[in-house]
């Protein structure tokens, strides 16, 4: 699978069992659309909203289709691309952009996912 | 059981020779509309002949050809412990006397199928997708339905129902091709007149030709849509626990991604539809299954697990007067569903994913590496970069 915004091959990590591909060369962080459901469940998942943003649109790394932009979690601060089908990508530090939103709006999340997020993305600094 | 099966069966027999009657007549007829007068027993012959071939094929090859079309793999029980442990549960529920060979096709999108001529060289596949998704009761649930139609002979029989479907297909593409092309004599014989017997049995052959593959088709979808209610109430049965296929056909259903490697004649082998969005249009006259949405209502209104509770659930749902064979209710033992709660938050569902890629990981040619710190990195055959990053610890991991 390779990174859709530098094109080069990624690897997988896997921390309690759960499982990101990460680009070697600029730090993006792919999350399959199954991971996500493991980590979200179906029944809550997280606030989206469509962004307006001249972000480049990019292709996605499994079906090649472009993917939507969008904002996420409780403030809708965080901008990531999404394929609908497919999971969602993470540029280089927004998935801590994403655990602090998530802890300052007290957001209570699956400890399975407060685990992995606290254990491969720490968010650092304080409040 | 054995008497249900058998009740089973011949109701589908009627079916299969219903079409084996109409496979005969296009030959008949092709024969008459191509050879002229007094060659229908000719067309015959070669329709018989061209469905006997077939036939000995599926019956020796089916389940490999179908195996490889759908692209599975063989599984170990070192690969995939949990899906191994479910199908060794399931087939002591089922009490199938040997287990079925485990598959697994690399495709996102969630299905499963059985295949194999005999109970006993019968074999079970699912998709990566399915893996990911399911967590293990619902797991359990896709893989008693798919031992019952073992159980059932179910796959024997659309084997069967499946070829004879193809073997008029394809005669009938072969005669409006030709007809395509001016071929038949018939058409010089109507130039050189005495043609009102042949002009007849133009119309008819041509009728057929257009008619026999759509009637195949409902013969086939009909059989099958019969076993998808029984391969339900028998998953039901099997694991105590309808509601684990309910949501399991739920998963399923609503899952955006379309198999790849289906046919029209492997469609109804699988546990959902797996054409389901190519003709929408069409979707009920020619169902290969029941409405999905019904299943589970059914499914999920059980009052028991049992046959006898699968059989009132589906009269409510339907309003129809049943669907089970009536020596399945006669030998249903009162089943008490099992007790417990619905898993929390799909916990088994991490672990079986990880087994399932790694599996594909390991097919992949994949390095892994275990990092101090916990995580484990796993690094494809094309991977360019010189060293790989540990995001937990910040450990740079030479690839040298």
């Amino acid at each position: 699978m390779k990174c859709p915004a530098c094109r080069v091959p990624m690897y997988a990590v896997e921390f309690k069992q759960v499982e990101v591909d990460l680009c070697p060369d600029c730090g993006g962080v792919w999350f399959d659309r199954g991971e996500l459901s493991l980590l979200l469940g179906v029944e809550r998942p997280l606030e989206t909203e469509p962004a307006a943003t001249d972000e480049d649109a990019r292709p996605c790394p499994l079906c090649d289709k472009t993917m939507d932009k969008l904002n996420i979690g409780p403030s809708l601060r965080v901008l990531v691309d999404r394929c609908p089908d497919c999971g969602m990508w993470f540029d280089r530090r927004e998935v801590e952009d994403l655990g602090r939103d998530l802890r300052d709006n007290e957001v209570g999340i699956d400890p399975a996912l407060a685990e992995f997020l606290n254990g491969v993305f720490p968010v650092k600094g304080d409040r | 059981m054995w008497e249900q099966i058998a009740a089973n069966r011949r109701k589908s027999f009627l079916l299969v020779v219903g079409a084996a009657l109409l496979l005969m007549a296009l030959g008949w007829f092709l024969g008459e509309y191509f050879g002229g007068r007094g060659f229908g027993p000719f067309g015959l012959g070669i329709a018989a002949v061209v469905w006997f071939v077939m036939t000995l094929f599926a019956y020796y090859q089916g389940d490999q050809v179908m195996l490889s079309i759908a692209g599975a793999k063989k599984v170990d029980k070192a690969d995939l412990p949990i899906l191994f442990n479910v199908v060794e549960e399931m087939t002591l529920a089922a009490g199938l006397s040997r287990m079925p060979a485990v598959y697994v096709i690399d495709d996102p999108a969630p299905n499963a199928f059985a295949a194999g001529r005999r109970p006993e060289n019968a074999a079970v596949a699912v998709t990566s997708g399915l893996l990911r998704q399911l967590n293990r009761d619902e797991l359990q649930g896709v893989v008693a339905h798919e031992m019952a139609h073992i159980r059932n002979r179910d796959i024997q029989l659309m084997l069967f129902a499946g070829v004879l479907a193809g073997a008029i297909v394809i005669l009938a593409e072969v005669g409006l091709r030709g007809m395509w092309f001016g071929g038949g004599r018939s058409r010089s014989r109507r130039s050189s007149g005495g043609q009102d017997g042949s002009a007849i049995v133009a119309i008819l052959a041509i009728a057929l030709m257009i008619l026999a593959p759509i009637l195949a088709q409902l013969i086939y979808f009909a059989v099958s849509r019969k076993r998808e209610y029984l391969a339900d109430a028998s998953a039901a049965t099997f694991t105590r626990y309808p509601e684990g296929l309910a949501s399991a056909l739920d998963k399923i259903a609503r899952a955006p991604q379309q198999l790849g490697g289906v046919t029209q004649a492997t469609a109804p082998m699988y546990i959902i539809n797996p054409l389901k969005r190519a003709g929408k249009a069409a979707a009920n006259a020619t169902s290969t299954h029941p409405p999905i949405d019904e299943r589970i209502r059914i499914l999920r209104s059980m009052a028991g697990a049992g046959f006898a509770a699968y059989e009132e659930s589906y009269r409510q749902a339907t309003g129809k007067q049943g669907v089970l064979p009536g020596s399945a209710l006669k030998e249903d033992e009162a089943r008490a569903p099992r007790s417990g709660e619905p898993e929390a938050r799909d916990a088994s569902r991490r672990t079986i994913a990880r087994q399932v890629d790694d599996f594909f990981y390991r097919q992949g040619g994949y390095r892994r590496i275990e990092c101090a710190c916990g995580t484990v990195l796993k690094i494809p055959p094309d991977f360019r970069a010189p060293r790989a990053g540990c995001p937990r610890c910040g450990a740079v991991h030479e690839l040298g």
